[in-house]
């Protein structure tokens, strides 16, 4: 199609959905008015039954876990595709040396940034596992925290460097770590199946309100999401960081 | 283990033999995980027959958390496995493990990602189709999705097997999106995301949101099935994809969506839409036609046999979208039966394509002009797929649609099934033209100004005895037998038509899964002699041949160049349109949606 | 009125995304668009559950049964960020990819298969 053609195309549907989309939203009770009753009611029983003030959380882990899970090997399958697509035409095995690497684009590293790094890392991973445990207590979780954490990663590329980020974080154990964080999601999903006949019921004391092992099952399973986005995410800044890598020919010997 | 519990075990026992797999993966031999997975495919068959043998007796349901509705409400999301939810996991199930049994001997250095991702794509498949809560459907929608662009990507080394994955990954988000813009209408309508809950909850009238909101998470759901225009992806995914992908996605991926469609549809809306069901069904018989014709006609120009069988896949997404279109119980039964029979013959005719690619080296009809004479069997195989896409008896497809054409009678539409069969004998006759020049060197010479097809480097070492060659063989035969099979099953169609009947029953899904109340044995009518259908049945496999010996032998005819040129001529538009330009496809995508929801909204006042 | 604001927002933003893909020259441009019509559909979501005047449902220093916000669209919302990223991140790595083997992000030049 030529590009006037395909313009037209886009502005006359472009057009015809907007104007669709309002007619569907007219239909929707005035803004600020949710009629319920899906959160009502979760809101009422949520604190008492599960003791747990978060009840985004509990939405989240309890009462629609299976949506967290599928969404968990989301992440765990995306990540897989991503390694797949970057890691063709690097065959390395784990037993050699990291090659010689020119950086493609380059700005100075100085101690300033070097030393306003390591503190923004530490802050952040003090934050990150804040973030990420108090998911019961706090509006927080584990892909918050996650997330977060993950961005050290990020922080260590910039603030120290290539090398130091390469030898930091090295794939396989990764890899393991993220596998392990959602098929434990999956094995409790299993484990509370056979044990009281529903998959991923809350099975486990559930501790006092506000205390920080409490609501059960939410907490483990907050754990594994945590460590499973982390990895993930982790992997992921891996690869692409990976990429701004030139793979240098030998030297030549003169 | 009482059946009801088979439900979670039949899509979480995958994903952890999956995590499995990634973790160990880098430690074992790649032979443990491919037997780890291929244990995991017959575990699941078994569970999801197991669960439609139990779903026959009542909707098995299933509450994840153990959070039971209250005073009607529901609280937690449900499975809700009706007979032919279950089938078509089983089935699902089935052609994976086939699938990956065809891949015991047919990569040479795939490392875990393969059995890892395919086994996710699997338990997410399987999720889909036994679901009965709306958000839980776009989240393994999407995950399905996310596993299939990057199995799509696999031979990543292509570029043109990537660039079909970004295709594919962009057009089918904009779908997942679509859908989640439908389930924010109705759920800020009613609160719900229940399905059960949901019909309740919209009442038995139907406003713009209802309409629109439908018409979002159709038209979603209608991408993944490759519906015209939502269909440019299939072609390109199709052809680049790794042989036993294409058997998962053009054997169940793709009628999928439909299920799905047909699931919201019946289990949420028909209520509401009830009153104007007629326009429903026009629109989408209208769409369905243009998507039969379309893709027959592309068929029989492809050089490329992944293509042309990707084309014909979608082709019959426009007859099974006809199907559906009746609205009809007995429509749902023809629908789901062709889903099985194309499913299963759609899979052998892949994998004897990944066959020619393994063994000589390429998918291209001209390339391959004459060399299939050394493969009698193959040649058989493909002959014996042809018909039963045509819909020739005793294949399953023949059942199917005998079972659509009394549905299509019954509501008055009788010219709809001949239609459909000039379509069907449309892909049947391009593969058996395809086959006539493999095989025989029949047909035109190649016109060298043709454009050649992307290169398909070979996804195997070519000739390789390494291993057990014959399980290649083995496995595609096995799927063309059973598409043989299904048709031959007595009672089949009883039980079809009785799962028909359980699948559009709203308010006894309701009492069930809302408020717990026992479910009813599966009704058994009794099945419409087909000794009338087969007259037409042979009728379309002698109307595929007729279109392949045209198409391979007019131009030996006087006047037969000149017409076969005339008509290459007048159908380049059409392939023009085809150009695998990615703002292309979102640009007949928003069409596509626009052209739809305005259809209805307007129509349905 | 406020109402019809707040609700055209997110359909402007979805129609504004698609146009933007359907019009890209530039792959990552394209992704990036894909990403803008994606937060159409969170912002529509957390619009229907809001409620006036209402608090975060959690409930560690209110008391429970304080009115609140609906906690499942939240819930939704982060779902759905998250598969938005991850798929974002995928489609990223494709068009590197591409762009290695191709050396350019022009939709109309990276064409599949033609026909």
């Amino acid at each position: 199609m030529s590009e006037r053609a395909r313009t037209a195309m886009i502005l006359v549907s472009g057009a015809a959905l907007l104007v669709l989309v309002l007619f569907a939203v007219a239909g929707l009770p005035p803004y600020g008015h949710y009629p319920g009753p899906y959160g009502d009611v979760l809101n009422t029983v949520a604190p008492h039954e599960r003791q747990i003030p978060n009840i985004v959380t509990a939405v989240n882990f309890d009462y629609r876990g299976a949506d967290t899970l599928g969404e968990e090997y989301i992440l765990f399958a995306a990540i897989a595709g991503i390694a797949l697509v970057l890691r063709e035409d690097r065959k390395r095995t784990k037993d050699e040396p990291l090659p010689p690497s020119r950086v493609l684009h380059t700005t100075g590293r100085t101690d300033a940034i070097r030393a306003f790094g390591a503190l923004a890392i530490a802050v952040t991973v003090a934050f990150g596992g804040y973030l990420g445990i108090h998911a019961a207590q706090t509006p927080g979780g584990g892909f918050q925290g996650g997330t977060v954490l993950s961005g050290v990663g990020v922080l260590v590329f910039f603030a120290l460097g290539y090398r130091a980020f390469a030898k930091l974080v090295r794939k396989e154990p990764f890899e393991a770590i993220e596998a392990v964080g959602a098929g434990a999601y999956a094995a409790i999903g299993l484990a509370t199946l056979v044990a009281t006949g529903a998959f991923l019921k809350n099975a486990l004391p559930l501790g006092g309100e506000g205390q920080l092992f409490s609501a059960g099952t939410i907490g483990v399973i907050n754990l594994c999401v945590l460590v499973e986005v982390f990895a993930g995410f982790t992997l992921l800044y891996l690869e692409f960081a990976h990429e701004t890598r030139v793979e240098e020919p030998e030297p030549e010997q003169r | 283990m009482t059946p009801e519990a088979l439900a979670p075990l039949a899509f979480s026992v995958p994903l952890a033999v999956a995590a499995l797999g990634a973790a160990i993966g880098p430690f074992v031999p790649r032979r443990v995980l491919d037997a780890l997975a291929i244990a995991t495919g017959l575990f699941c068959t078994a569970a999801c027959v197991l669960l439609a043998r139990a779903a026959a007796h009542g909707t098995v349901v299933h509450w994840f958390g153990g959070w039971t509705p209250r005073h009607g409400i529901a609280l937690g999301i449900a499975f809700a496995v009706d007979p032919i939810g279950a089938a078509l996991a089983a089935f699902t199930a089935f052609l994976t493990t086939v699938a990956l049994l065809f891949t015991w001997t047919y990569y040479d250095e795939s490392g875990p990602p393969f059995p890892v991702l395919m086994l996710t794509f699997m338990a997410a498949l399987i999720g889909f189709f036994l679901t009965g809560d709306l958000f839980n459907l776009f989240v393994f929608f999407e995950l399905m999705g996310v596993a299939a662009y990057a199995l799509t990507a696999y031979r990543s080394e292509d570029d043109s097997a990537v660039l079909g994955a970004f295709a594919f990954g962009v057009v089918n988000s904009i779908g997942a999106f679509l859908i989640l813009l439908g389930i924010a209408l109705v759920y800020g309508r009613t609160g719900a995301l229940n399905m059960a809950q949901l019909s309740h909850a919209l009442g038995a009238h139907a406003d713009a949101l209802a309409i629109l909101a439908f018409a979002f998470i159709a038209a979603g759901l209608l991408v993944k099935a490759a519906l015209a225009p939502f269909h440019f992806w299939l072609a390109d995914a199709h052809a680049v994809a790794p042989t036993p992908l294409c058997v998962l996605f053009s054997g169940i991926m793709v009628q999928a969506g439909l299920y799905a469609v047909a699931r919201v549809y019946w289990s949420v809306f028909s209520g509401a839409l009830a009153e104007h069901d007629h326009v429903l069904r026009t629109v989408l018989i209208a769409f369905g036609l243009v998507t039969a014709f379309a893709g027959g006609i592309m068929a029989f120009g492809q050089r490329h046999f992944k293509r042309l069988l990707a084309f014909s896949t979608i082709a019959h997404t426009g007859i099974l979208v006809c199907a559906f279109a009746l609205l009809t119980a007995r429509g749902v039964a023809g629908m789901v039966v062709y889903v099985l029979g194309h499913g299963l013959t759609k899979g052998g005719l892949f994998l004897c394509s990944g066959i020619l690619l393994n063994r000589l080296g390429t998918v291209d009809v001209d390339v391959l002009r004459g060399k299939l004479r050394t493969k009698p069997w193959g040649s058989v195989a493909i002959f014996l797929g042809a018909l039963a896409l045509a819909g020739t008896p005793p294949f399953g497809t023949f059942l199917g649609s005998s079972l659509i054409a009394h549905a299509a009678d019954e509501i008055g539409l009788g010219w709809l099934p001949w239609v459909l069969l000039v379509a069907a004998a449309l892909t049947g006759g391009a593969v058996l033209n395809a086959l006539g020049r493999m095989a025989f060197g029949w047909g035109p010479p190649p016109d060298p100004r043709a454009k050649t097809p992307a290169h398909e480097s070979p996804e195997a070492s070519a000739g390789g005895d390494r291993g057990f060659p014959l399980m290649m063989y083995a496995c595609s035969a096995f799927l063309i037998v059973c598409a043989c099979a299904i048709g031959l099953v007595p009672g089949a169609a009883s039980a079809a038509l009785g799962a028909g009947e359980r699948f559009v029953d709203r308010a006894g899904q309701l009492a069930i899964v809302l408020k717990e109340m026992p479910g009813a044995a599966l009704a058994m009518p009794p099945a419409e002699p087909i000794a009338t259908s087969l007259a037409s049945g042979f009728l379309a496999g002698a109307l595929a041949l007729a279109f392949a010996a045209i198409a391979l032998f007019a131009h030996r005819l006087p006047s037969g160049a000149g017409a076969m040129r005339a008509l290459e001529s007048a159908l380049v538009p059409l392939r023009r349109i085809h150009d695998g330009v990615v703002t292309d496809y979102v640009a007949w995508l928003a069409a596509g949606t626009a052209a739809l929801g305005t259809a209805l909204a307007a129509w349905m006042r | 009125m406020i109402s019809f604001i707040a609700f055209a927002v997110p359909a402007w933003i979805f129609v504004a995304g698609l146009y933007g893909m359907a019009t890209s020259r530039n792959l990552i441009h394209l992704i990036l668009c894909l990403s803008v019509a994606q937060s159409s559909t969170y912002v529509l979501i957390l619009e229907v559950g809001y409620r006036l005047g209402a608090t975060a449902p959690v409930f560690g220093d209110v008391l429970p049964g304080t009115r609140a916000v609906d906690p499942v669209v939240d819930a939704l919302t982060l779902t759905d960020i998250v598969v938005g990223a991850t798929v974002t991140a995928l489609l990223l790595a494709f068009a590197l990819r591409i762009y290695k083997k191709r050396q350019t992000l022009d939709p109309e030049a990276l064409r599949a298969m033609e026909g």
